[in-house]
C-alpha cells in the first residue's frame, strides 16, 4: 500500500487510521466469537468494517452510525466502554465495546468491537432451561423416590400382614379340623347312644312281654287259690257236718283253708308289684321315646354342624390358598417396586449431575444461581 | 252237732248257709237258662250227671241277674237243687240269734219269709237262711202265685 507522506497531524492521524483499519481481518480473527470490527475516526464515520460470520450491522465505509451510542461517549471520554444493545437499532441483540485510539493526548478513532449476544442468550436460555428441566427432574426423582419408598413400605407392611394373616388362617385350618373331629366324634357318639337306646327300647318290650307273663301265672295263681279256697271250704263243710269224727279233718280244711288265703294275699301283692312295674315301664316307655326324639335331634344337629364345619373348612382352604397368591404378588410387587426404587434413586443421582452439571455452565457463564444447589438431592442416595 | 252257718254273698248282702244244708260249694258251673220261668229260677245245671235246678235270690233281692258263677248245693225234704251265690267266704258258728223284732224291719220284705235267725257279724248283719230254703223257694213260686215270667 502506499503509504502518502502527510505534513499535518491531521493527515497523520488520517493515515494511521487507515492503516489501523487494514489490520481489523486480523484483528477480528482474535476473537472466538463471531464478532464485527467496526473503526471510526474522530467524526464518527466508519474508515473500515469488518463483519462477523453471521453479525453485521450494516454499516459501511463513510456511514455514521446513529447518534447515542456508546462509541461516541468513548471518543467524547476518553474511556474504554462497554454497553449491550438489543435487536432494536441493528436487527440484533449484541455488545459494544468502544475503544479510543490515542497518539498522544489526541484521540484518532474509536474501534468499536461487535459481539452479537444472540448465541450467548441462546445458550443462556438453553442453560437455563437445562437448569430448570434438570431442577424437575430432580424434584421429580425425589418425588418418585419418596412414592416409590412409601408403596415399598406399605407392600413390606402388607407383606407382612399376610404373613400374619396366613399365620391366622393356618390357625384357623387346625381349629377347624378339630371342631370337625369333635363333631364327628359327637356324632358317633350320638349312634351309639342310639343304639344303646334301641337296646333299651328292647329291653323295656322284652321285661314287658314277662310281666305280661307273670300277671297271667298270677292270675293262675289266683285261680288255684280261689279253687283251694272253694275246696277247704267244702271240707269244712264236710267235716262240720261228719260232727267229731270230723274235727281233725275241719283243722286240715282250716289251715288249707289259710294257705290259699295267704296265696290269695301274696298273688294280690304281686299284683301290685307288677302294677307299679307296668306303671315304671309305662314312664320309661315314654323317656325312651323322648330321648330318642332329642338323640334324633341331636344327630340331625350333628350332622348339620358337621356339614358347616366341612363348609368353614373348604373356606378357609380357599380363603389360604387365596393368600398364599396375595403374598407371592405381594413379593413379586415388592420386587418389582425395589427395581423401581433403585431406578428411581438412580435418576436422582443422574438428575442430580445433570444439576451440577448445569450450575456449573451457569457458573462458568455469568456466576451461579442463586437457586437450590445441586445438593438438594443427595438425600436420595 | 254244733251249729255252724257258711257265710255268702249276693250282691251288698250277708247270709249264713246252714251246713246242715249245704253239703258242697260248686263253682264253674254251666246254667242252662230256660224260658218262662219266674225270676227265682235262674236255670238247669247238670252236677255229676244229675240236673240240678238252680236258685236265684237277685230278684228278691232288686239286684240285676248276672251269669251265675258259684252255687250251693242245697239237700232238703225235696231233695238236692243248687242256689247261686257271688261269693262264699268262710265257715261261722254263730252265738246266740238276736230277737227277730231287732232285725226283722231291715229284711228285704221278699226273702223276709225265708230267714231263720239275725245276727251281728262284726259291722254287719248276717241273716241265716232256712234249712229248707229250696223248698220255701218252690212254695212261694206255687203258692204265692209268683210265676213272673224270667
Amino acid at each position: 500500500m502506499e503509504q502518502p507522506v502527510v505534513s499535518d497531524s491531521a493527515a497523520q492521524a488520517h493515515t494511521l487510521v487507515s492503516l489501523i483499519g487494514h489490520l481489523l481481518p486480523g484483528f477480528r480473527q482474535s476473537y472466538m466469537e463471531d464478532t464485527e470490527l467496526v473503526l471510526m475516526d474522530r467524526d464518527l464515520r466508519v474508515v473500515a468494517v469488518e463483519p462477523g460470520q453471521k453479525i453485521d450491522l450494516g454499516l459501511k465505509v463513510g456511514d455514521i452510525p446513529p447518534a447515542g451510542t456508546v462509541t461516541e461517549q468513548a471518543l467524547r471520554t476518553g474511556r474504554v466502554l462497554t454497553e449491550l444493545r438489543d435487536e432494536s437499532a441493528f436487527g440484533v441483540p449484541y455488545q459494544s465495546v468502544a475503544i479510543p485510539i490515542r497518539q498522544g493526548s489526541e484521540i484518532l478513532a474509536v474501534l468499536a468491537v461487535v459481539t452479537s449476544t444472540r448465541a450467548r442468550q441462546s445458550v443462556k436460555a438453553a442453560e437455563q432451561d437445562l437448569w430448570q428441566h434438570a431442577e424437575h427432574l430432580a424434584a421429580t426423582a425425589e418425588e418418585t423416590h419418596a412414592a416409590v419408598s412409601h408403596l415399598k413400605d406399605t407392600f413390606q407392611t402388607l407383606a407382612r400382614q399376610a404373613a400374619v394373616i396366613q399365620s391366622q388362617m393356618g390357625s384357623a385350618q387346625q381349629f377347624t379340623q378339630t371342631g370337625t373331629g369333635a363333631v364327628t366324634a359327637l356324632t358317633e357318639h350320638s349312634q351309639a347312644l342310639g343304639t344303646t337306646m334301641h337296646g333299651v327300647r328292647t329291653a323295656r318290650e322284652a321285661l314287658e312281654g314277662q310281666v305280661a307273663t307273670i300277671s297271667q301265672s298270677t292270675s293262675l295263681i289266683q285261680d288255684i287259690a280261689r279253687q283251694t279256697n272253694l275246696l277247704a271250704l267244702n271240707a269244712a263243710i264236710e267235716a262240720a257236718r261228719a260232727g267229731d269224727a270230723g274235727r281233725g279233718f275241719a283243722v286240715v280244711a282250716e289251715e288249707v283253708k289259710k294257705l290259699s288265703e295267704g296265696s290269695r294275699d301274696a298273688t294280690r301283692h304281686i299284683e301290685e308289684t307288677i302294677g307299679g312295674i307296668g306303671s315304671r315301664l309305662s314312664e320309661l316307655s315314654q323317656a325312651v321315646s323322648a330321648a330318642q326324639t332329642a338323640q334324633g335331634a341331636e344327630q340331625d344337629m350333628s350332622r348339620q354342624v358337621a356339614a358347616n364345619f366341612g363348609d368353614i373348612g373348604t373356606a378357609v382352604r380357599e380363603v389360604a390358598q387365596a393368600l398364599s397368591a396375595i403374598h407371592d404378588q405381594i413379593g413379586a410387587a415388592t420386587s418389582a417396586i425395589e427395581q423401581l426404587s433403585a431406578a428411581a434413586a438412580l435418576t436422582a443421582e443422574q438428575a442430580t449431575q445433570v444439576t451440577e452439571l448445569a450450575t456449573r455452565l451457569q457458573s462458568a457463564g455469568n456466576g451461579p444461581p442463586a437457586r437450590r444447589s445441586a445438593s438438594t438431592n443427595k438425600n436420595l442416595r | 252237732m254244733e251249729e255252724q252257718l257258711l257265710t255268702v254273698r249276693v250282691g251288698p248282702y250277708l247270709f249264713g248257709a246252714p251246713v246242715t244244708a249245704v253239703t258242697e260249694i260248686l263253682s264253674h258251673l254251666s246254667v242252662t237258662h230256660i224260658p218262662q220261668t219266674p225270676d227265682l229260677i235262674a236255670g238247669v245245671a247238670v252236677v255229676r250227671g244229675q240236673p240240678l235246678e238252680v236258685w236265684a235270690l237277685w230278684a228278691p233281692l232288686g239286684l240285676e241277674p248276672r251269669q251265675t258263677a258259684l252255687a250251693l248245693r242245697w239237700e232238703s225234704a225235696r231233695g238236692v237243687s243248687l242256689v247261686a251265690v257271688d261269693a262264699v267266704e268262710s265257715l261261722w258258728s254263730p252265738g246266740q240269734p238276736l230277737a227277730r223284732d231287732l232285725w226283722d224291719s231291715l229284711v228285704p220284705p221278699a226273702i223276709s219269709p225265708w230267714v231263720e235267725s239275725g245276727y251281728r257279724m262284726e259291722s254287719e248283719w248276717l241273716w241265716s237262711l232256712a234249712a229248707d230254703l229250696p223248698d220255701r223257694l218252690q212254695s212261694s213260686i206255687l203258692g204265692g202265685g209268683r210265676l213272673a215270667a224270667g
